[in-house]
């Protein structure tokens, strides 16, 4: 049976029993680290080799099968057994390579325990937690505008994208920030890779930030303009915020769940009383609002939200978007399970190699991993694995599922929006996508257009357009571009044969608008108050009067960094919705490539540190997803600021307009005369403009990882910046299902006398509250 | 979501302060929104 306790390093004692081994740190508490070592068993083997094989004929019908008869399930099959074999074998491998976690030493969860934002958090809430801060509308939109390539290749990159980038990503930034006491992206970037690279990792997580926020509000714009169904249901989220502020700090604190769940109640009225409002002549009156206008009333929400208190509206509609997001993403899964709609997307486009396609300009490589970005491989996750989540973990060995598969989850998210947009007529997917100066606004010349466009099935006729129109109780769906009306329009079909029946198609599709509008909106508060205290950060460190910007209460710096924050992503966001070229096909490839360069910014980091580390061998884990992140996005960078192809290329648009203003001309393209020429010239230069600086600092990020790089293998360098590790004094399972051993332990840490035991405390750098 | 914090807190406290008074649910969480940042909400 068992030996007796050994001690080994630093005080640790060590118990064997087989092929498992307990770790103790204080001979009188039960372990605080399970060890095992058992080689896999044969029922297991034979359990892996069926998901294996299963998800190979899920792949082959998806790949090789034509016809309309592909049914989404084998997507969703295909997509879940390669989650479940790159969860037990490829992160098994980063985990026993790279990541090696060391259960007897404490998290900073434990180490700076203060019961407020440093938590040792039950696992499983943590991965809520994590995956609600990490999934938002990227996954959704992104896989809806790349099907104009057709669903096999944005397919193979979510699921492939995931396993071998997007999560590795995210497990490992997670794992190197729970080393650093949870420090930022940036402060990691500094430490790492020396201050030239650690300031344009910051600059450029600040200019990434703002792009987001500026296109993530233009697809809400897109998809509330002219609907006032919309606009109704989305303004009361406000109002219904701030009552579930004011009841959790006057009248009962603390109940979180219970506000959310009379806040959903709440927003479910607002979704069917929008109906009964858009039907009336004072409802059409009030709340059908053009896109300017709809984008002051986002700005001003922004700036309201940045300095409002966060008890006030941010921390309810917090709570809010997190229900409904998980809640919405639980009912979609089981809505394609039962629907089980059939593709009438084809498999790969034409506009795949002809790059000419309405919805984005440019082939498959590039610009369908630029397209797709969150849900394969999003840099901004890396804001959230570092930071946030490892001040709520319990354990190191929990990192591969909150950081892998967290991400995983987020996957799954995308390839569900990618079946509702596959699901979809193609002839109402193009007439819905394709900007005005193509479709021409109005029913009868978007059917003509999009006729033209040579896709497959029958054509398309005006007014079956307008009855789609209305059967989801809209006026018109021409045009809606940015993603989320298609999204809301594929999850109605999906929804309204499971629940309810053509009668509550409406309903599903107004309930899909707020739900997507309500994250968006929750990013673009979150992210304009963080951005903030980005800003003020760097502002401070210049030093000189600035220094004062480090007070969080100085209202004035406080606002007047609020207002530059809110100035830039405000004056994107309405330079895009007046954009004469359509806003959404010229803004998304950019967002796409900024959130990109962020990942390569991560990978980067990543790489740098496994190489300080000694692990040379396995540098290529992170990176190869690096070498592919780069390979893609310099691509995309470069056909964007030198291509010839005015249609792709920024500056050769810019030119070509201001050529044509300089001959006198007043009309030239999509712009129908002088003012909107010089919006566009206007606009190809902030876009060009904005390009280069992207590519610039990413490439100054990666050259300083380079270096530091080089440095380590050559064995100088500065050393890591990882902290000396306290023994824990805490236990917690570590994968979802408690294994025999743990759920023993467990028990002995559950007959301990309340009281007795607990976390290990050292009182470094908070303060006690 | 949030609903244990404070009795998590309790805990903590009267392990790590024994003896001392704590402060009350409705002063904890005001304690929580002011101190705690924001955490950013991706794509």
């Amino acid at each position: 049976m068992a030996s007796p306790p050994v001690p080994a390093r630093s005080g640790r004692l060590e118990d064997t029993d087989g092929d498992i081994t307990y770790v103790r740190t204080e001979a009188d508490l039960p372990p605080v680290a399970i060890v095992d070592r058992s080689p896999i068993t044969t029922k297991h083997k034979i359990v892996f080799a069926i998901i294996a094989l299963l998800g190979a004929v899920a792949w082959a019908v998806i790949a090789f099968f034509r016809g309309e008869t592909v049914s989404a399930v084998w997507f969703v099959v295909a997509a879940v057994c390669t989650y479940v074999i790159g969860y037990r074998f490829y992160a098994r491998l980063i985990e026993m390579k790279i990541v090696t976690p060391r259960d007897d030493n404490a998290t900073p969860a434990e180490v700076f325990e203060n019961g407020t934002d440093y938590m040792p958090t039950d696992r499983r809430v943590l991965f809520g937690h994590h995956f609600a801060a990490i999934a938002g509308a990227g996954p959704l939109v992104g896989p809806v505008l790349a099907m104009q390539m057709g669903y096999l290749p944005g397919t193979i990159w979510i699921i492939v994208g995931a396993v071998f980038a997007g999560c590795v990503q995210d497990y490992l930034v997670l794992s190197i920030s729970v080393r650093r006491r949870g420090r930022s992206l940036g402060q990691m970037a500094r430490d790492e890779l020396g201050t030239v690279g650690g300031v344009a990792a910051i600059v450029g997580v600040l200019v990434i930030m703002v792009i987001l926020l500026a296109v993530l509000a233009l697809v809400v714009v897109g998809a509330l303009a002219e609907s006032p169904w919309g606009v109704f249901s989305i303004s009361m989220t406000i109002p219904i915020a701030l009552f579930m502020g004011i009841y959790l700090r006057f009248l009962r604190p603390g109940r979180v769940s219970e506000v959310s769940l009379i806040g959903v109640v709440l927003l479910l009225l607002a979704v069917v009383a929008g109906g009964w409002v858009a039907e009336t002549d004072w409802g059409t009156d009030w709340f059908t609002l053009s896109k300017v206008t709809l984008s002051w009333c986002i700005i001003a929400y922004g700036l309201a939200a940045s300095v409002l208190p966060v008890w006030l509206l941010l921390a309810p509609r917090d709570y809010l978007s997190t229900f409904m997001k998980v809640g919405t993403i639980v009912l979609l899964a089981v809505g394609i399970l039962i629907a089980r709609p059939v593709m009438e997307a084809p498999a790969i486009s034409t506009f795949a190699s002809s790059g000419t396609g309405p919805v984005f300009a440019g082939s498959l490589f590039p610009f369908l991993f630029i397209t797709i970005a969150c849900g394969a491989l999003s840099g901004f996750h890396s804001l959230i694995s570092s930071g946030t989540t490892p001040k709520l973990l319990e354990k190191e060995s929990q990192m591969r599922l909150i950081g892998y598969g967290g991400m995983l989850t987020e996957s799954f998210v995308a390839i569900m929006a990618l079946i509702t947009a596959a699901i979809l007529n193609q002839h109402l997917y193009f007439a819905i996508n394709a900007p005005t100066a193509q479709t021409g606004t109005t029913a009868q010349t978007a059917a003509d257009y999009v006729n033209g466009l040579g896709l497959s099935g029958a054509p398309i006729t005006g007014d079956e357009i307008t009855a789609a129109a209305g059967s989801v109780g809209e006026e018109s769906i021409v045009s809606r571009t940015g993603g989320a009306p298609t999204l809301a329009f594929g999850m109605s079909e999906v929804l309204h044969q499971v629940f309810g029946g053509e009668g509550l198609k409406a309903f599903w599709y107004h309930f899909a608008i707020m739900f997507e509008a309500l994250f968006i909106l929750t990013t673009v508060d979150a992210g304009t108050r963080v951005a903030r205290f980005m800003l003020s950060d760097g502002l401070a460190n210049l030093g000189g009067p600035l220094t004062k910007l480090r007070n969080p209460s100085w209202r004035i710096g406080a606002w007047g960094c609020s207002v530059i924050v809110v100035a830039a992503w405000g004056s994107i966001l309405l330079m895009g919705v007046t954009d004469p070229l359509g806003g959404i096909n010229t803004l998304f490839p950019l967002f796409g490539i900024a959130n990109q360069l962020l990942a390569a910014i991560a990978l980067t980091l990543v790489t740098v540190v496994v190489i300080k580390r000694g692990l040379l061998k396995w540098a290529w884990i992170p990176g190869v997803p690096l070498a592919w992140d780069l390979i893609v996005t310099m691509t995309a960078s470069w056909q964007k600021i030198f291509s010839s192809d005015p249609k792709l290329g920024y500056w050769t648009q810019h030119f070509q307009y201001r050529d044509a203003k300089d001959a006198g001309k007043t009309a030239l393209g999509a712009a129908k005369n002088s003012d909107q020429l010089d919006a566009v010239i206007r606009n190809t230069f902030i876009q060009g403009t904005l390009s280069v600086i992207f590519a610039v600092l990413v490439v100054i990020v990666v050259a300083a990882g380079v270096v530091a790089a080089l440095k380590a293998i050559r064995g100088g360098g500065a050393p890591l910046s990882a902290d000396e590790p306290v023994p824990s004094r805490i236990f917690a399972p570590s994968g979802l299902i408690p294994t025999p051993a743990e759920k023993e332990v467990q028990k002995q840490w559950d007959s301990l006398p309340p009281g007795s035991h607990g976390p290990a405390v050292r009182s470094v750098g908070t303060a006690a509250h | 979501m949030g609903d244990n914090h404070y009795r998590r807190y309790v805990a903590h406290r009267t392990r790590t302060h024994p003896g001392e008074p704590v402060m009350s649910e409705r002063d904890y969480w005001r304690m929580r929104y002011r101190t705690s940042e924001i955490e950013p909400r991706c794509c």
